[in-house]
């Protein structure tokens, strides 16, 4: 659980911290800081003010910074924020804003309990997203006008919370004042259960319909809960019709999105429905360059290591971002610079993989020695009641596709092959494809229980008896 | 070590310093004072490790020597002595005879050794200050420091020492004081700022009469101030101190110049009545008259009423009753001029028709008037 993993990892961090600060520092730090949560590498701890938060800040958080990797054995930023609901001080002060000052939007923001790292200016633009992003800035430019309502979809971990999020910042530290509010569906659900339960639902729909702006993450969260739908049915009509902006992200295209009433999944289209997509190989060099820019670390990973990440780990933004803070610790404990050697050392021990991962003879290191490609196909083809030639073929019908896309996707599990291998041993297909299809096998995996058990049955026949496969 | 010394000049360099001996510490040594001679007499010390002080007072020495006893029961013994020359001589390392005509002490002490080393500061390089400005910049503003420890920093009062101008300020995060001195001629070339635990301005205030010239020295975290017959050395507080600029209102466009002395006695009256936790009085000006009221529930209320030079548009503010009167007491003038913007601003307070060349200003944060 979040919260208790933030109390160990501060305990441990001030533990090692303490030599590092005076004892009048130290106390200082332990007894105006709660650890509350700890998320995205990001430790966010609770203080009584603004005053000590700022103070913190400046004082304390590059210098827990830098202790954290020895002290965790991993990068972490610390951050410092207010306890929202200590109740508002008699006597005012003078170091604390007050809140009807025009610095209003401060609290706002902090209200909004946003991510201050998901703003436009951190987020990298590519084919993949160029659409969601310019949408998202038009939102944020002018809301309620064009792009009303923006529906952004897509894979896990691409950016559509940042997306969504950045909207949020640009529009809450721009003047006019705009009611703006941002929450995962699940919390739209879990308020509008305590609405009911409490009898408080002039106040609930006073919260969401009273908006400029309401920013709702994860919307297919509401499948299957149709109260919740019908509530967010009016909520989203009030707030259509008088004009006000909308912006929801989910995991997929609307229509796609099973147990969601009709009504709503037209409505989600009546804007703009953009997709964001997995980067490419270029796109994804960008972001982990930006990554490293915003961390200050521009210098820390040579070029060639960047491109080696972005072109061996295929996976989402987050996998990424993950791999470069697994190597920064990785050097910083090996006390070495940031080499190619070292970074697939430090990705294999880590279980990262990294195809291409050749041995002195030139054979795939973690590949099994007797299992091609060829077994692949045809273990897939048993599985699936067809043909190797069918998965080899050119043909598009959804019953061959199918079983392509898991062969592919074991393919480059269990063989670790490259793409452009599978591409030709699959009828001379392009790299991208296999990209492509690989990505549309993961998602049927998750959407669809029968291709889930067909391809782990594929996979644990693969994995066991490969000689006996050769028999064959 | 073997001495003579008045009982008088005992006595006093044993008042001096008594005051900075922690009472209660962990380490032994610290509830004594180190008793040593020196060139031209006797030297007594004491510290809680955070502040040392020392004093001189002229002795006869015979032997030259040093020990450490026990602070309380040497101050006592030489203010109970008998009229006459003290003679203190040690036995040992441990043991200091204390023998003024019939009286004879024998106090058990702890050696020389034990007692914690100064930092060294040094002195002579930094310039010198006059006790009497270190006087009016301390009485001015060591009250207002905070006495809470969520914000440590403000626990300290800020000496900043610029091109021309010399200042102090003191804030609890509530209300703030600053007082600003012109210098003579720069003491440095670009402007420095100590964080002083008000504890040892307080020894600075007590050490250094006024009028004498006190050489400063600083040596990274600690600060000393010395004379031919006393020194405090202090630890300072790690910066940097907030940006009391900032806070300090400019635009605040209504102001009344009150009576101190009134306005003292009718704060002093609301503050009966007023609740414990907060002091808070709600002050209304309106045209020419100052209204006062309190309520507190559970124990009653009150109203006053003054006669104000106000202008402005009514207004209705409230505050700590003890904050404004704390204020009150350290203004130099018969007269105060408070402005104010809204209530939900600082307020500020100063002296009204002063003709001296230092500058005073005081700001008090207003209290919330809940409805």
């Amino acid at each position: 659980m979040s919260a208790s993993d933030a109390a160990e990892k501060w305990e441990r961090l001030v533990t090692f911290a303490r030599r590092r600060l005076t004892d009048h520092a130290f106390h200082s730090l332990t007894t105006s800081s709660t650890p509350a949560t700890y998320n995205g590498g990001v430790l966010t701890l609770l203080v009584p003010d603004y005053f000590t938060a700022k103070w913190n800040e400046e004082k304390f958080s590059g210098e827990l910074a830098s202790c954290a990797p020895q002290a965790l054995g991993h990068p972490l930023a610390v951050k410092f924020e207010i306890q929202e609901d200590r109740p508002q001080r008699v006597q005012m002060d003078l170091f604390i804003e007050h809140r009807s000052d025009a610095l209003q939007s401060q609290t706002l923001q902090r209200s909004l309990k946003l991510n201050p790292r998901y703003t436009f200016e951190n987020f990298v633009v590519g084919k993949s997203n160029e659409l969601a992003a310019a949408a998202a800035s038009a939102v944020a430019e002018v809301p309620g006008s064009v792009y009303n309502p923006l529906f952004i979809y897509g894979p896990t971990g691409l950016g559509k919370t940042h997306l969504m999020q950045a909207i949020g910042h640009a529009i809450s530290s721009a003047p006019p004042g705009r009611r703006i509010r941002y929450l995962p569906a699940e919390d739209f659900t879990n308020a509008y259960i305590d609405a009911i339960q409490h009898r408080s639902m002039q106040q609930f729909r006073r919260q969401f319909r009273e908006l400029d702006v309401l920013l709702v993450d994860d919307i297919h969260f509401l499948r299957g809960k149709e109260a919740t739908q019908e509530e967010f049915h009016h909520t989203f009509n009030t707030l259509y019709e008088a004009g006000r902006q909308i912006v929801m992200t989910s995991d997929r295209a609307p229509s796609e999105i099973p147990g969601i009433e009709a009504r709503l999944v037209g409505r989600f289209q009546w804007g703009t429905v953009a997709n964001i997509d997995y980067p490419d190989a270029e796109h994804r060099t960008a972001i982990l360059q930006r990554k490293l820019e915003a961390e200050h670390l521009a210098h820390a990973i040579p070029h060639a290591v960047l491109e080696l990440l972005s072109e061996h780990n295929q996976g989402n933004v987050r996998d990424l971002e993950g791999a470069v803070v697994t190597l920064l610790a990785f050097a910083s404990l090996r006390k070495q610079p940031v080499t190619i050697a070292l970074a697939h050392e430090a990705l294999r021990i880590r279980g990262i993989p990294l195809a291409n991962q050749l041995s002195t003879d030139g054979t795939h290191k973690n590949a099994h020695p007797s299992l091609s490609i060829a077994q692949v196909q045809t273990t897939v083809a048993a599985i699936w009641n067809t043909t190797p030639e069918g998965l080899r073929s050119k043909s598009r019908l959804r019953l061959l596709t199918l079983p392509r896309q898991a062969a592919m996707l074991l393919c480059r599990d269990l063989l670790r092959s490259t793409l452009t291998e599978i591409g030709i041993a699959f009828g001379g297909r392009d790299h991208s494809t296999v990209i492509h299809s690989i990505q549309r096998a993961e998602l049927e995996a998750t959407r669809d229980t029968e291709f889930q058990t067909k391809l782990a049955t594929a996979r644990s026949i693969l994995s066991v008896v490969p000689e006996q496969l050769a028999n064959n | 070590m073997r001495i003579t010394i008045s009982r008088e000049k005992l006595q006093e360099s044993l008042s001096a310093v008594v005051s900075s001996v922690p009472s209660k510490s962990t380490l032994p040594v610290l509830a004594n004072v180190l008793v040593e001679t020196v060139e031209r007499g006797l030297r007594i010390s004491a510290t809680d490790l955070d502040i040392a002080v020392s004093v001189q007072a002229p002795a006869d020495i015979e032997v030259q020597g040093a020990i450490t006893v026990p602070a309380r029961k040497l101050h006592e013994i030489s203010r109970e002595l008998p009229a006459g020359p003290v003679h203190l001589h040690t036995v040992g390392e441990q043991r200091l005879n204390v023998e003024c005509g019939q009286s004879k002490f024998r106090l058990l002490g702890l050696p020389k050794d034990e007692f914690p080393a100064f930092p060294v500061v040094a002195f002579g390089d930094r310039g010198v200050v006059q006790s009497s400005d270190l006087h009016r910049l301390i009485g001015h503003t060591a009250f207002a420091v905070s006495v809470e420890e969520s914000r440590p920093i403000l626990n300290g009062v800020l000496w900043e020492l610029g091109q021309s101008q010399q200042r102090m300020v003191a804030t609890n995060g509530h209300r703030l004081a600053k007082f600003e001195l012109p210098l003579p001629q720069a003491s440095a070339s670009q402007v420095e700022q100590f964080i002083i635990p008000p504890k040892a301005l307080e020894q600075v205030r007590k050490l250094f009469p006024e009028g004498e010239e006190i050489q400063l020295g600083h040596a990274e975290n600690h600060l000393g101030f010395q004379s031919p017959i006393a020194s405090v050395l202090t630890r300072l507080i790690e910066g940097p101190y907030p940006n009391y600029e900032q806070v300090i209102p400019r635009d605040n466009d209504r102001s009344a110049v009150v009576n101190r002395a009134n306005l003292t006695s009718a704060l002093r009256r609301m503050a009966i009545v007023a609740s414990d936790q907060t002091h808070r009085v709600r002050l209304s000006f309106n045209t020419a008259i100052l209204r006062f009221s309190v309520q507190t529930p559970d124990l009653g209320e009150a109203q006053d009423e003054m006669a104000v030079d106000y202008a402005g548009d009514p207004l209705e503010i409230g505050f700590n009753g003890m904050y404004l009167l704390e204020t009150l007491r350290y203004m130099p003038t018969d007269e105060v001029r408070i402005t104010f913007k809204n209530p939900e601003r600082a307020a500020t307070i100063e002296p009204a028709s002063w003709g001296d060349s230092a500058k005073y200003l005081c700001l008090v944060m207003p209290l919330r008037l809940v409805d």
